[in-house]
């Protein structure tokens, strides 16, 4: 081959290259498509996500129409940077535009709200989110079993029609804590995208929720261009999973007011604000000093070894687990930063890091009708075993649900008391747990009967 | 004068003599052949009607393609929503829909087809392998590495997924590079070809496997996704201009060269003698394949089996004659591909299955069906 | 008429292994020429360069004056025709398209008819026009052979080189084979050259013999007569024989005898 074809060959692909690459890139229209119209970035502090929620507490209520009045009329200065959430239609200043608005949604007005969504931009979705279902005429989808969970707080259950397929498919979910959940549609390929646009109008879908990493752009680009059309509200908030921080608390604190329903949220409000009281009481009294830990992460189908081990990641579907369990003084023994938040370890590994004790957790076991307490038990106990055969003496718990669910904050006290017997008072642990089962899903039993099933903290203590 | 010559010879006999004399006369009369050319001529025709068969065949499938859907808009709404698109009068709720969504993807599925189709002619012909596709040099790995590092390095996040495209663009061209540069010190035969294709196929691929190794879930079930090919990974109408653009680019070559491949296919010495640098022409070939394969794979993703099957089955109705075979399969590949993203979209609805997917279960039987079926001296 | 030069050629594949060494000829006459010589000396190679599809190490070819290395393929492909060695086409298309192939220099527009008048011809005088429509792979040695031949002849080049054109084909065919392209050379003035095993056909039929010996160099040019000696083709082929004159043709004719050990052996 004569060395002038491979010149003009190569010289061939390179003009190519660059004039598509170059076509390509003027005709990009910058941004990952799912953003807003300003590629803003918020920053906030606050549970409560909306814009009106001015004082940053956990409600929006007259008190944030003060708030901004004062503003207004001089009497108190605004810092944009504490109070991001006070400048309500983002146009830079406050003024009586922004209170009133905070008012129309306190009156409970059509029209729209705005949230600091999970890429930190400016969001939007209809508000309140329960017009948009027209009594029934449209319906909810949420991914996953632990999306339902939130459905059945707001009193929104009897709308949601479909579901993601995730690890429990509807036709395995437990018909008594989830009623009809075998009647529900399910989309089996988890991953959104253009191919699905459609189908959520031709099922008349109108709200869907769930992770951040399963709605692909081209399904969001679709749903943002054709919004005047169908208005199909996808709220961006993390479900169960925490996004940069944003946990399932956060979420379904926002979803209240979304919905124009925090008479039903002000309940879940009010227990997480008791156990976290509780927790900080227990602290207070006695000398607790800090235990590590390491939560290795099953469930079924999942390999016993290497384990996922629930880790300190900084990407920005996260760092699930952690959360709820630090807000006990634990702190993890293993400070791998991975960008998954998930890391798998050799059990090996996970001894040697020498944890004062192995909290395994799992999703789908407890929502799950085909797995019962026993056999549950048994396969903890599997994981547990190979823990003991390698010589490890601290204590293991296994819990039957991804603990960064709505279930996660119930069973604290419960496993503080295992391992800080003297700290956490068992009653009042059991109480708060039965609590929440009894207000806040479709759980039938009564106190004895939580003790004894699978939602309890399965301790460990075989040597 | 030369009748003399011929008959003065006493090593000819009368019979040879008569032959060639007979081979140096005027035919134009003869009525045998004129019963050949007439058979020649029919047999054109044929083709030409395959061909005009084929261009209904693709218009009936488009039109169909464009009405299906999950919401239910009427057959004719679906035209006359176009209609009233391309008149400036938008008023139907469904709008978006037909004009958005719809229309490009089967604009789109169209180009692919036909691109990756002409590619598979292409290929198969100059390699002289039945089992040649556009992605027999290796333009799928570097893709697909392309793909994997806009995914798993947050190209995508931070700009976009144009990020994507022009990454797997780019890298799918370097196996073209690297086999055009090492023709330098060896050869462009096909083995040749072939081989370096494989190797550096191989070398790419551990890359990325390395970095799917490292990735998170989202982002490998991302790549798993554009790795099968999908239609609805084209966003509107803004991934249409390029690829439209260098699939017709491609598709005028290949027709204009269709002559030539004829010649080179009947062996690099006698497409030599006959005046075409066989290594040259193939060396050309396998780049005018790369980049329009690439154009095309950087927006579908690596949509298999219509590069491969299409030409098969085309060649079974209008035969090996590349000046026919590389219009026909271009329209057969692009009538295709509409077919499986129309099944894909139907068939497990709600739930949809990419065009990749569906390719492959058509094109496996296919492919052993024509295994079964033909015997060796046909192919 | 084209007149072909080789002057002091030497051809191998890499620089380590040269296959032709140092060969002349000059070829002025229109005619058969046949190249004949023991397996593996060259004889390939050597209408190869003829046709450029190889090029010589050293030396130069030279047709009508102009040497190939400054022509294109497509300037010698107009001059000298090809006929390879057995060959598949990958993908085969009917007879009569695969031979129309070799009008590939020739098609213009409009020119189908004359195109299809000299396949039809040539599909004649090989005997092959029952065969227009079948699929080219389809068909056994002998007939592939013959396709080959006319998609040889209908390029109309001056010179021709079939590449081992008989070696498929029963001694009916040999002979006729050879008997037609010595009738064509002197019918159109052209220059065949063709490389024949038999010696007795190659007595007959060429009008000049080409000796290649071992190690790749010419051993003898000229008439049969001359050139296929008792002394020539033990040398070259190591074999004794004996040679007498035809009466009638008054060509030589060889019988062979026994082959002499550890003479012209191949390495």
């Amino acid at each position: 081959m004569d060395q002038k074809s491979v010149i003009i060959v190569a010289a061939v692909i390179i003009a190519v290259a660059i004039v598509a690459v170059g076509f390509m890139a003027f005709n990009n229209n910058g941004g990952s498509g799912s953003g807003e119209d300003d590629g803003r970035t918020y920053t906030i502090n606050t549970e409560l996500r909306v814009f009106g929620n001015a004082n940053n507490d956990k409600y929006l209520n007259s008190a944030d129409v003060t708030f901004i009045k004062n503003i207004v009329d001089g009497k108190s200065a605004w810092n944009s940077a504490e109070n991001p959430l006070a400048d309500v239609n983002a146009d830079g200043k406050i003024t009586s535009k922004d209170y009133e608005m905070v008012q129309d949604y306190i009156d409970g007005k059509t029209g729209t709200m705005y949230y600091v969504d999970w890429n930190k931009q400016r969001s939007s979705v209809d508000y309140p989110l329960t017009n948009v279902l027209e009594n029934g005429t449209y319906g909810i989808h949420s991914m996953f079993s632990t999306g339902l969970d939130w459905l059945i707080i707001l009193g929104l259950y009897d709308n949601v029609t479909y579901m993601s397929n995730g690890d429990i498919g509807p036709d395995d979910l437990d018909l008594e804590l989830y009623p009809n959940a075998d009647k529900l549609k399910v989309f089996k390929d988890i991953r959104l995208t253009s191919d699905h646009y459609e189908t959520f109008i031709n099922e008349k879908i109108k709200i869907t929720m769930g992770d951040k990493r399963w709605y692909d752009d081209t399904f969001l680009k679709a749903v943002e261009d054709n919004f005047g059309k169908y208005n199909l509200n996808v709220i961006k908030l993390p479900m169960n999973r925490t996004v940069d921080g944003i946990t399932w608390e956060d979420t379904m604190i926002t979803l209240g007011v979304m919905f124009n329903l925090q008479n039903k949220s002000a309940g879940y409000i009010k227990y997480i604000e008791k156990v976290d009281a509780a927790i900080e009481t227990a602290i207070a009294s006695a000398d607790v000093g800090t235990k590590t830990y390491i939560m290795p992460y099953t469930a079924p189908g999942y390999d016993l070894n290497p384990m996922y081990v629930d880790a300190h990641g900084s990407g920005p579907v996260l760092m699930a687990d952690v959360y709820t369990i630090e807000k006990l003084p634990l702190t993890s023994a293993v400070s791998v930063v991975t960008a998954d938040g998930f890391d798998a370890v050799e059990a090996e590994t996970i001894i040697k890091y020498n944890p004062n004790a192995l909290i395994i957790s799992s999703f789908g076991y407890a929502s799950s009708k085909s797995m019962t307490k026993e056999q549950y038990v048994d396969h903890f106990q599997d994981i547990a075993d190979i823990f003991r055969d390698m010589g490890y003496t601290g204590l293991i718990y296994g819990i039957a649900f991804e603990n960064c669910t709505m279930a996660g904050s119930a069973f604290l006290l419960t496993l503080a008391h295992s391992i800080w017997d003297d700290a956490f008072d068992e009653d009042e642990a059991w109480a708060l747990m039965y609590e929440y089962y009894h207000n806040f899903t479709n759980y039938k039993g009564s106190l004895s009967d939580l003790k004894d099933s699978k939602f309890a903290v399965w301790e460990n203590l075989w040597y | 004068m030369s009748e003399n010559k011929l008959e003065e010879d006493h090593i000819l006999s009368a019979d040879v003599i008569n032959s060639v004399k007979d081979w140096n006369t005027d035919y134009s009369d003869d009525a045998q052949f004129a019963d050949t050319v007439k058979d020649y001529k029919s047999s054109i025709v044929k083709k030409f009607i395959f061909i005009a068969f084929f261009l209904v065949v693709i218009v009936v499938v488009t039109s169909i393609a464009i009405t299906v859907g999950a919401v239910n808009i009427g057959f004719f709404e679906v035209y006359e929503i176009i209609w009233q698109h391309l008149t400036g009068n938008i008023v139907s709720d469904y709008d978006y829909i037909v004009f958005e969504m719809r229309l490009p993807r089967v604009v789109a599925g169209i180009i692919a087809g036909a691109g990756l189709a002409i590619c598979g002619v292409i290929m198969q012909s100059v390699l002289k392998n039945p089992l040649a596709d556009p992605y027999t040099t290796g333009v799928s790995s570097g893709a697909s590495f392309g793909a994997v590092i806009a995914m798993t390095l947050g190209f995508t996040a931070a700009f976009g997924s144009n990020s994507l495209v022009i990454l797997a663009f780019a890298f799918s061209l370097v196996p073209t590079m690297v086999i055009a540069m090492m023709s330098r010190f060896s050869n462009a035969s096909p083995t040749t070809v072939i081989m370096a294709g494989i190797g550096i196929m191989y070398i790419f691929n551990a890359v990325t496997t390395v970095l799917m190794l490292w990735a998170d879930s989202s982002a490998l079930n991302q790549i798993f996704y554009w790795q099968t090919g999908s239609l609805a990974l084209i966003k509107g109408w803004e991934s249409i201009p390029v690829m439209f653009g260098v699939v017709l680019f491609g598709v005028v070559i290949s027709m204009f060269i269709s002559g030539k491949l004829n010649v080179l296919a009947t062996g690099d010495d006698s497409a030599k003698a006959l005046g075409i640098n066989a290594d040259r022409m193939r060396l050309l070939c396998l780049v005018l394949t790369g980049i329009v394969s690439a154009a095309v794979v950087s927006y579908t993703g690596l949509i298999g089996f219509v590069g491969l099957v299409t030409p098969h089955i085309v060649r079974m109705f209008i035969g090996a004659d590349n000046r026919y075979l590389v219009p026909a399969s271009a329209i057969f590949g692009a009538a295709l591909m509409i077919v499986a993203d129309v099944i894909g979209r139907v068939i497990i609805y709600p739930s949809a299955l990419p065009v990749g997917v569906v390719m492959s279960f058509i094109g496996g039987p296919i492919f052993l069906w024509m295994v079964i079926r033909r015997n060796s001296s046909a192919w | 008429m084209v007149d072909i030069e080789i002057h002091d050629v030497d051809f191998g594949y890499d620089e380590s292994h040269i296959v032709l060494h140092n060969i002349n000829l000059e070829i002025h006459e229109p005619g058969l020429y046949c190249i004949i010589g023991p397996n593996g000396v060259g004889k390939s190679t050597m209408v190869k360069c003829v046709s450029k599809i190889i090029s010589p190490l050293k030396g130069q070819v030279i047709l009508d004056g102009q040497d190939v290395a400054e022509m294109t393929h497509k300037d010698v492909a107009f001059k000298v025709g090809f006929v390879p060695a057995f060959s598949q086409d990958a993908f085969s298309m009917s007879v009569i398209n695969t031979i129309l192939v070799g009008r590939y220099n020739h098609q213009k527009w409009g020119s189908r008819q004359k195109d299809l008048e000299m396949v039809y011809k040539t599909m004649k005088l090989m005997h092959i026009e029952n065969l227009a429509n079948r699929s080219y792979n389809a068909l056994s040695a002998g007939q592939h052979q013959k396709v080959s031949i006319a998609r040889g002849l209908v390029q109309e080049t001056e010179v021709l080189i079939l590449d081992e054109p008989t070696a498929n084909l029963d001694v009916k065919y040999q002979v006729y084979v050879m008997e037609m392209l010595r009738a064509i050379a002197i019918e159109k003035n052209m220059v065949i050259m063709t490389i024949c095993h038999d010696l007795n056909i190659t007595s007959k039929y060429a009008h000049q013999v080409i000796m290649l010996a071992r190690p790749g160099k010419i051993h003898a040019v000229g008439k049969p007569e001359d050139v296929l000696t008792v002394e020539n083709i033990r040398e070259v082929y190591g074999i004794n024989c004996r040679v007498y004159t035809d009466e009638e043709t008054k060509k030589p004719y060889v019988i062979l005898g026994s082959a002499i050990m550890g003479m012209a052996e191949d390495y």
